[in-house]
């Protein structure tokens, strides 16, 4: 029954259904490292998704359309930035508030436009080509795993790399941290906090804005409401596994991605009831969560009783 | 020759009206150790605070070179090159040394320089004789290397003036002597030390000059040569104000608190408390001394069972109390008011109102709990009349009363809840000498109707003017036992006690 485990094809959707939620797993790290948390990833994602669609739409260029839903996603980063930094309101409503009017907001944005409630497909949007790579689509089942992917996905993993470069190698990375980690200590060796908060939310905004772009312009090419469908809340749960750091991020999505097309071809190939299955990724995220809690508190005992 | 830093007439009053510093003159030589003591509340840090840009200054002038500056933040003292090391490290504990040396620096690379960093750390450590580990992370660094970090980082940052702020409280004995040794190099290489403690050991050992801090006024500045450590003490702890009441004299006929050879360890597995007992009985006033961080407030904490005994027993009228909830204990009949008014003392955003019935609310309340509010009008209105609390009304946000009348009214609410014990924790620290004489009378009131109250102050003229027995705690330890009724105890022989160059033998309370 498992023998799909075998198929190249399998893997290959594993990438692709892991692209949205590295993005957003990238956006709550490069949060976590600066000291916030962004309940609005969800809602950030959702604006972008629609943004990018109906400006590729109207302009009829792809270009336009993702710069346009990138500027988006810097934007809404930084109402909350602004709410949160400026106006010293609590962090965690304000992220409730933008996904509240990310949910309502597009779906009404999407009724004046397109005349439905549901989809935009009446209208003719680009999106992101799948790219393949030459030399490396003729490698037998490596090619076919990892070539012809889509753009997008590809543009996540330099995004990983360029992140945690970033984060551990350059000047700005440093601060960044030591920002996130102690701020009283940051101030005081002459950081500017605010600053370094505002980069890091641009650069979240960013990421937000790929994650929600992949989706209705990478992997389906319209938006459908409510597509990003939990995607946002569960990156902050890999975030929770990576506490901040990106390759681990990358790695807990990784998970994601193949317990969620498990589930796929679990509903084709197993008896199994079709509800049990769709909660499945997130009843293996939950356990993995637990294990590698459980293994932290452990290393935490040792580490306690060998000072004593 | 001209002084590196020079004080003229410094004031400080913070919002609220407290006065912290009072037209302070002091001045820094060049290349000097210069110790400022004091004890705690004595305005040392506020002072320290203005001269690094962290406070505004209310009035007076501040000198850097025979220059007058104006510091509006620790940027500008730091260009001034003055640096300060706080008592709390400010290093971003997952950083390396080197890492952590480097914060902030501007550079012209956008990328960090590893190798490099972690070499200029080092031969900047060299330079100044500092072993410290560049490439360890700062959390696993101990609390004597984190210290020589944060030194050499505003070293590194040009500064020339050091201010320490009681370096030494969080180092063993041989790494102070360590930190001696290396401060006594930077002075001779030129460097400036302003060094903040109240250890007069210490400050006898290492600093060139004293100045005394007492009541946030300059005390003088001596040659640390000229003046023993109980002149400093004597200086330190000498008040101006003075109270003088006329005691009735009471003996006491039965015991109503009982504290049994209490133990209590922090969370670092620090021994705060290292077997202490005593007694307290009916009007009585029990004073209990010692310089802060010596175990009082742990002591207070324990009794009022928001700390667990790690051994001993608490006897409350001759009941077990140790595991007592603090529900259990105010119902057995123990008031407290504690240090921290603002934290613990009072709902700040809430009414006075609220808060004058907040820890007997159950009394104006009917079987189904529903609070008589016209009850606890007239039981508010009473108290603020007879506690002479000053309030527009008594729905006014007790967070709005100025620091004197909001400790009145905490005052008011445990001193009518009906206890017959009660622990008072720096009942007038911080307010004005109004409230506290008024705060005095009610407390002897209270005596003279037959209570047991239990009094930890800082301010020692009120220790001696109010307690009929005073307790002196050192290191975790009552130190002595003094009787106070038929002669009063001098401020003097406190501070011995107090500073542990005296002990008393056999100490029984």
């Amino acid at each position: 029954m498992l023998q799909f485990l075998m198929s190249p094809n399998f893997w290959a959707s594993v990438l692709a259904s892991t692209t949205p939620v590295l993005l957003a797993t990238l956006a709550a790290n490069i949060m976590t490292k600066a000291g916030l948390f962004n309940l609005g990833i969800e809602g950030t994602m959702l604006i972008c998704a629609l943004g990018g669609v109906l400006t590729s739409a109207f302009t009829g260029s792809l270009l336009m359309g993702a710069l346009v839903g990138m500027l988006l996603g810097i934007f809404v980063s930084f109402v909350l930035g602004y709410f949160i930094l400026m106006m010293n309101a609590p962090m965690n409503a304000c992220g409730v508030a933008i996904n509240l009017a990310a949910t309502g907001g597009t779906v009404f944005i999407l009724v004046m436009i397109c005349g439905s409630k549901n989809n935009s497909s009446s209208l003719v949007s680009s999106f992101f080509p799948s790219v393949n790579i030459p030399l490396l689509q003729n490698i037998p089942v490596l090619g076919q795993i990892l070539s012809g992917q889509n753009f997008v996905t590809y543009l996540s993993w330099i995004f990983v790399a360029l992140c945690y470069y970033m984060l551990y190698h350059t000047k700005l990375g440093l601060n960044i941290r030591a920002v996130g980690e102690n701020e009283e200590a940051a101030r005081s060796a002459g950081i500017n906090v605010l600053a370094m908060k505002f980069i890091a939310l641009a650069l979240c905004g960013v990421f937000c804005a790929f994650g929600g772009m992949y989706l209705s312009m990478g992997s389906m090419h319209f938006f459908t409401a409510g597509m990003v469908s939990g995607r946002g809340f569960l990156s902050l749960a890999m975030d929770a596994i990576a506490q901040g750091n990106p390759l681990i991020g990358c790695a807990s999505s990784f998970l994601y991605g193949f317990s969620d097309t498990i589930t796929v071809y679990l509903q084709l190939y197993s008896q199994l009831d079709l509800q049990l299955i769709s909660a499945f990724p997130y009843l293996f995220i939950l356990v993995v969560l637990i294990i590698i809690q459980f293994v932290r508190s452990r290393i935490e005992k040792k580490k306690q009783q060998s000072q004593i | 020759m001209e002084p590196i830093l020079e004080v003229r007439n410094l004031t400080k009053i913070y919002e609220g009206g407290v006065l912290a510093n009072h037209q302070i003159n002091f001045s820094v030589e060049e290349g000097e150790i210069h110790a400022l003591v004091g004890e705690n509340g004595a305005g040392k840090s506020t002072l320290m605070k203005m001269l690094y840009g962290m406070e505004s200054v209310t009035s007076g002038q501040i000198f850097v070179r025979g220059k007058e500056v104006t510091f509006h933040s620790s940027k500008d003292a730091i260009a001034e090159g003055i640096g300060m090391v706080h008592q709390h490290f400010m290093l971003v504990d997952s950083l390396t040394g080197a890492e952590n040396m480097m914060l902030g620096v501007e550079g012209t690379c956008f990328f960090t320089d590893r190798k490099g960093d972690i070499k200029k750390t080092q031969e900047i450590a060299a330079q100044y004789n500092f072993e410290i580990d560049a490439e360890r992370r700062v959390r696993d660094m101990s609390v004597g290397m984190k210290q020589k970090l944060e030194i050499l980082k505003i070293l590194y940052r040009g500064a020339k003036i050091l201010i320490l702020d009681e370096p030494t409280a969080v180092l063993t004995p041989q790494e102070t002597e360590e930190l001696f040794e290396r401060l006594k190099e930077l002075k001779e290489k030129g460097m400036t030390i302003i060094f903040i403690s109240h250890k007069l050991k210490e400050v006898k050992q290492i600093s060139d000059r004293i100045t005394i801090l007492k009541g946030g006024r300059t005390g003088g500045t001596y040659r640390t040569a000229d003046v023993t450590e109980e002149e400093i003490s004597r200086l330190m702890v000498g008040r101006v104000i003075s109270f003088d009441y006329d005691k009735q004299k009471l003996k006491p006929e039965k015991e109503l608190l009982r504290v049994e050879d209490l133990y209590y360890k922090d969370k670092f597995q620090v021994m705060k408390l290292g077997g202490v007992s005593f007694t307290l009985r009916d009007k009585e006033i029990l004073g209990v001394a010692g310089v802060d961080g010596n175990g009082q407030s742990e002591l207070i904490s324990v009794i009022t069972a928001e700390f667990r005994a790690n051994r001993g027993k608490v006897y409350l009228k001759g009941k077990d109390v140790t595991n007592a909830s603090i529900g259990e204990i105010r119902a057995e009949g123990l008031s407290y008011i504690p240090e921290d008014r603002m934290l613990n003392g009072c709902a700040a955003p809430m009414s006075v109102e609220e808060n004058m019935i907040v820890s007997n609310i159950d009394s104006f309340a009917n079987k189904a709990k529903m609070v008589n509010f016209r009850k606890v009008k007239e039981h508010s209105l009473h108290l603020i009349q007879e506690f002479n609390v000053k309030t527009a009304s008594e729905k006014q946000p007790i967070k709005s009363l100025s620091g004197g009348n909001i400790q009145k009214a905490i005052v008011a609410r445990e001193f009518s809840a009906g206890s017959d014990v009660l622990i008072l924790d720096q009942p007038t620290r911080g307010v004005d000498v109004g409230a506290i004489s008024f705060i005095h009378s009610k407390i002897l009131e209270m005596r003279g109707e037959g209570n047991g109250i239990l009094l930890v102050s800082a301010d020692l003229n009120e220790l001696i003017s109010l307690s009929d027995r005073i307790l002196v705690m050192h290191k975790g330890k009552i130190v002595a036992c003094l009787d106070n009724t038929k002669e009063k105890v001098s401020e003097e022989e406190l501070g011995l006690y107090m500073l542990g160059i005296k002990t008393q033998e056999g100490v029984s309370a």
